[in-house]
């Protein structure tokens, strides 16, 4: 800071300080930087954990934060935190931080079996550009690949999705959003042809009755959850459902409370639609104006490797899509709403009970809700929905009941699929970061898609590929037979995440032929299993925006510096750019198209591009740091955010101009006008719907949603006579996902120190386990020692156990199957067959 | 580097009065003013005077009743840019 | 038609005699206090005794301060208290701050001692009675304040019986519940887990022994509605009520 502006400062905590005594409020006070008496400097954020996106204040004293707090004029949160985010001035300040780059080295030279050895910036990109170019050459794009975050910035992601796609010409760029909400995207893009709920949390104090599909809301979006109570405690009449395969926290509320067998959830989602057909209260008018039906591709394995038995035997496998008449697993066909009645019509009551093990007048219940057309019905789901090996069915499904009674895009009344991490939407999504998909929702299978990006990025015409690349899961498998060599993780822990680790993620990592980069702020197992680590900068340490499950955007300013040589992933990104020439990584054919880009690096063709680099440092946020735009020499989160919007203004996913996000407290898209949208689809709400067309589907060409039939099929894996037990993993409310913050926080570590193992207590009585026993868990892919909990939080049914995945002492991937819906590719961690054993 | 927030309480017609006076003093500021003659200041070290040479001419001003010193702050680090930051 | 449990509010409204909200009054257990401290001049009020103790005095005169009990708890969670301490000196205690009761099913301590000082009639490790967990603190209790913390509840192992959540609106809001924890001390068993793990500096939950933090019910006054509900009738049966004159309904 100049002297100028400490002396502006200091003045500003002497005014506020004054007005302060005078007992007045001054307008200049009341702004977002205000420096108190106390010499804390208090400014707008937003929390890093999970897809709520509550908003805080960060405050800031002597170049750290000190302190934060809930924004008492969020419209979130009002101030309130979960335990998490009460922590939040904690995250950054573990004691084991990294601060210089890591590479694991045998006698000052770079060896896969040597140890980490602190080494500058340009030694790490120097050998990084060195491995990537050797892999380019040796087997072309396809050879690099990253691993990316829904904890990513905006523009993070977007930087990155360009380096990959533009850059290297590579689509095997994927999120972790991968193993988080792909099967939600696969269930919007069949169903609405556009992602995104169409409600917000709005809907919550307008609706008269809440159903949970999969989703712990209680521990998983504490603060949302409140509001939820809050509604159900002062709205007469309200209610709420909950299904899950075992009783946790959220059933603490609910009016009907469901457990029903792993994989049944498909049937029962059938079973109300057929209840709803037959006892008449499908909303005609609706249906007929607004939706088209149609039946999914059926016997469309899980996802595992090709030779997997399981594959083999499946019809319409994803590997034999298009070969001797096998379909592609994501197709449909046309049908009317008589066959649809037809297909649903095996689904009833006695049917669905019998199979799914709920009692039946539990399921009726829930069906009159539905089928109610005075009853306003939220439908929420998150992880139980998601990830699972039909998971892009069971969100169809769920749509299919709201479009049904046309309960919908009106305020109280819709389906929302609740994300999990701060910026699984804003980042992940939105930007394009998945391996098939550019920004915007664009695909990079469509030529049009990829035209009209070329044009943005004043690409030649050609330069994106047109190929799906790898996504999460099969990045680690092509790690592992040696097909993907240059790889990069950033934000994200995914060696403890990723199923089947000791089978794929491990021996991917450790294969002699790759050479794995981990961006990391702390020594994560994921780091630990890398060739380089690169330090990272974490949230309040540089410029940053995300976007929460209600479509909120929100941004806040560098409030600190990172430690050390600690730099954002962001300006890893741009400055590793600048170590290639554009003839090393496009053909020449490529280049002859635009011979202006010969002999420049990709920093100056992706990101010098003119657009990116249009505003100078004079913009830059009054008497904050910018690390990574004072490092290149202009206002860079803005040029990529101005860029990247250019891709979704006029086409539904309009974002506002930039300045006027760090003024507010997130706007949710579209933003036109000067507006919000906060219910999309319908007329009044949304500026997409005409006047007089009521309710419009936009994002299919007819303006029609689709009701998909999808039918009820086994899961991949289930208990038998050698392991039989279901096997569920999940997270819990004190810890962020991997725990590689919120175990550094000690007062959160010491409230829940080590994973356990959630078991009925007959079957550990069958078993001769005593509570607090340690155990070992075993599947077909390996075991975990854990201890045996029969009490507590969770109450398991018999012949189910539940483990949180947090401890990084008990790596229960080791355990889990890497089986994934077919279509949406995304990990079922809900469903193993396991068996547990005494030591 | 002094910086100074001062509380001044002048007789609520001479309010104005006192107002423009502050403007001839130098180093000082007037931020805002509140009901019953209350007005919102700030002072600061010039290259003739200190903040504190400031507080005793305001004293003196006619209409002021009380000048109340409530924050004061002393920034002796001119030197060093950056903030300090946390090393791991 | 809304039936009886329909009604209720969603958190199961427990009519518990001595439902703990709050620090229990000073006047209700000043004397108590002053019995406590009296007779366990040595060891501060944080300082638990394990499962099955006798009361105190009955304890201190029972306990030969052979340690067996302390040898036997697998979570080193039993201390001796030191010689230098008096009468207490050498006799088994703990703080559940620093290492919680992990209630082990079998219970080795009680099995372990020689003398009956922990009562061999105790089996069941949820009827043992170590403390009484309560508030504290409700002016630093996140929950109180609307956050949601609930690490107290989550980790209780007796968890919606020993301690629930009491859900209130939350005024200041507007659109959010406070989810307040309550403790039942007809369920506590005292092991501590809540006030081990609760994350502020200085924890809004604490476990005191039973003879601190227990009021009594007064004799001379009754509560009707569990009077009521435990006859499962009337207390006095066949009186009648007649019925109101009202504006007759048209049709």
């Amino acid at each position: 800071m100049s002297e100028q502006t400490r002396r502006d400062t200091m003045k500003l905590a002497a005014v506020a300080a004054t007005a302060a005594a005078a007992g007045v409020t001054l307008p200049e006070t009341a702004e977002a930087q205000v420096t108190r008496p106390d010499g804390i400097r208090w400014d707008k954020g937003v929390c890093r954990f999970c897809g709520t996106g509550c908003g805080v204040l960060v405050g800031v004293k002597g170049g750290k934060v000190v302190a934060t707090q809930g924004d008492p004029d969020a419209p979130v949160n009002r101030g309130l935190n979960c335990i998490k985010g009460y922590f939040l001035s904690k995250i950054m300040y573990g004691e084991d931080r990294l601060t210089r780059p890591l590479l694991r080295m045998k006698n000052g030279k770079f060896d896969k079996t040597g140890d980490f050895t602190p080494i500058t910036w340009s030694q790490a990109f120097e050998i990084m550009a060195e491995k990537w170019k050797a892999a380019l050459k040796k087997s072309g794009p396809s050879a690099v690949g990253m691993f990316g975050s829904g904890q990513w910035t905006i523009w993070e992601g977007y930087a990155a999705a360009k380096l990959y796609k533009a850059g290297f010409r590579s689509n095997n760029l994927d999120p972790n959003a991968r193993h988080c909400m792909a099967s939600a995207v696969a269930g919007f893009m069949r169903t609405f042809g556009i992602d995104e709920p169409m409600g917000c949390y709005d809907d919550v104090e307008h609706a008269d009755a809440f159903v949970l599909w999969g989703a712990n809301m209680a521990e998983m979006h504490p603060i949302l959850w409140s509001r939820l109570t809050d509604r159900r405690l002062t709205h007469e009449g309200c209610e709420v459902h909950v299904l899950s395969t075992f009783e946790h926290r959220s059933f603490e509320l609910a009016d009907n409370g469901m457990i029903f067998v792993p994989q049944t959830d498909l049937a029962i989602l059938n079973y109300i639609a057929n209840y709803i057909i037959q006892n008449g209260a499908v909303n005609e008018d609706f249906v007929k104006k607004h939706v088209a039906f149609a039946h999914t591709v059926e016997d469309i394995g899980y996802g595992l490797r090709p030779t997997h038995p399981l594959e083999v035997a499946a019809k319409n496998a994803s590997h034999k899509a298009g070969q001797g008449g096998a379909l592609d697993p994501a197709g449909m066909r046309d049908i009317t709403f008589d066959q649809y009645k037809e297909q649903v019509a095996k689904y009833t009551l006695d049917y669905t009970a019998k199979l799914s093990g709920v009692e039946p007048e539990k399921l009726l219940r829930m069906a009159k809700l539905y089928a109610d057309p005075k009853k306003k019905i939220v439908s929420y789901w998150t992880m139980g929905f998601n990830q699972h090996a039909r998971g892009t069915w069971v969100n169809n499904l769920a749509y299919n009941i709201h479009l049904l009674t046309g309960k919908i895009s009106e305020p109280g009344n819709g389906p929302f699929s609740l994300t999990g991490q701060p910026s699984a939407c804003g980042t992940a999504r939105e930007v394009g970061t998945f391996a098939h998909r550019l920004p915007a929702d664009l695909v990079v299978t469509n030529p049009q898609h990829r035209a009209f990006s070329e044009k943005i990025w004043q690409l030649p015409e050609g330069t994106l590929p047109g190929n799906i690349g790898y996504h999460a899961v099969v990045q680690h498998r092509m790690l592992k037979d040696g097909k993907l060599n240059a790889y990069w993780v950033q934000c994200t822990n995914n060696m403890q995440t990723a199923p089947n680790m000791n089978g794929e993620g491990l021996p991917g990592y450790r294969n002699p032929d790759n050479f794995i980069v981990v961006s990391d702020p702390y020594p994560t197992v994921t780091a630990m299993a890398a060739d380089l680590i690169l330090p990272t900068a974490m949230w309040m340490e540089k410029e940053g925006a995300y976007g929460n499950a209600e479509r909120r955007s929100q941004f806040w300013r560098q409030q600190v510096k990172p430690p050390g040589e600690a730099r954002s992933d962001l300006w890893q990104v741009v400055e590793f750019s600048k170590y290639f020439k554009v003839e090393e990584v496009w053909p020449e054919e490529l280049i002859a198209k635009k011979p202006e880009v010969r002999g420049k690096t990709l920093y100056d063709v992706l990101y010098a591009n003119g657009a990116v680099n249009k505003f100078p440092l004079a913009e830059l946020q009054q008497d904050f740091d910018n690390d990574e735009s004072n490092a290149f020499g202009f206002y860079l989160q803005k040029g990529l955010f101005e860029e990247y919007a250019a891709f979704g203004r006029g086409h539904g996913h309009d974002l506002g101009p930039f300045e006027l996000y760090h003024k507010a407290r997130g706007l949710r898209w579209p933003v036109v006008d000067g507006k919000e949208t906060l219910w999309r689809f319908r007329e009044g709400y949304d500026p997409y719907v005409k006047a007089g067309e009521g309710v419009k589907f936009y994002g299919k060409p007819d303006g029609r949603a689709r009701i998909i039939f999808c039918p009820y099929e086994p899961a991949a894996e289930s208990p038998d006579k050698d392991y039989d037990m279901w096997l569920c993993t999940g997270r819990v409310l004190e810890h962020w996902h991997s725990g590689s913050m919120t175990r550094r926080v000690p007062e959160l570590h010491r409230s829940y120190p080590t994973a356990q193992l959630f078991m009925h207590p007959d079957d550990a009585q069958q078993r001769g386990l005593r509570r607090g026993q340690s155990v070992k868990v075993i599947t077909r892919r390996g075991e975990v020692l854990t201890r045996v909990e029969t009490r507590g939080r969770n109450k398991m049914p018999v012949g189910l156990v539940f483990i949180p995945f947090f401890d990084e002492a008990q790596l229960v991937n080791k355990l889990t199957l890497d089986a994934t819906c077919p279509i949406s590719k995304e990990t079922d961690f809900k469903k193993a067959a396991c068996k547990v054993v005494p030591i | 580097m002094n910086v100074c927030g001062v509380l001044v309480h002048a007789v609520p017609a001479r309010a104005d009065e006192v107002a423009r006076a502050l403007e001839d003093i130098p180093g000082s500021e007037l931020h805002g003013t509140a009901e019953g003659g209350r007005l919102i200041v700030t002072l600061e070290d010039t290259a003739h005077a200190t903040a504190i040479d400031g507080l005793a001419a305001i004293h003196r001003l006619p209409g002021v009743v009380a000048a109340a010193l409530v924050y004061h702050g002393f920034d002796p680090d001119r030197g060093s840019a950056a903030p300090p930051v946390m090393e791991a | 038609m809304a039936t009886e449990t329909d009604k209720k509010a969603p958190t199961r409204r427990r009519f518990v005699q001595g439902t703990l909200r709050t620090a229990v009054g000073a006047g209700a257990c000043g004397l108590g206090l002053a019995l406590f401290s009296a007779q366990s001049r040595s060891l501060p009020a944080d300082a638990l005794r394990p499962p099955g103790a006798l009361p105190e005095d009955k304890f201190l005169s029972a306990c030969v301060r052979c340690g067996l009990c302390v040898r036997a708890c697998p979570y080193d969670t039993l201390k001796l208290a030191d010689l230098a301490a008096g009468a207490a000196g050498g006799t088994p205690y703990f703080r559940a701050r620093k290492i919680p009761c992990e209630m082990c099913d079998d219970i080795p301590c009680v099995k372990a001692c020689p003398t009956g000082a922990l009562d061999k009639g105790l089996t069941d490790i949820s009827l043992s009675r170590m403390g009484v967990a309560v508030i504290v603190s409700r002016d630093t209790c996140l929950n109180l304040q609307g956050l949601r913390c609930d690490v107290c509840y989550r980790v209780c192992p007796a968890i919606d019986k020993a301690i629930t959540l009491d859900q209130t609106h939350n005024r200041r809001t507007g659109k959010h519940a406070v989810f307040e924890p309550v403790v039942h001390p007809d369920a506590c068993t005292g092991c501590g887990k809540c006030e081990k793990s609760c994350v502020l500096t200085e924890a809004a939950i604490k476990v005191l022994p039973v003879a601190l933090a227990v009021g009594h019910q007064d004799v001379h006054y009754r509560r009707g509605w569990e009077e009521k509900s435990k006859a499962g009738r009337e207390l006095v049966p066949g009186i009648i009520d007649l019925p109101d004159r009202l504006p007759e309904l048209k049709p």
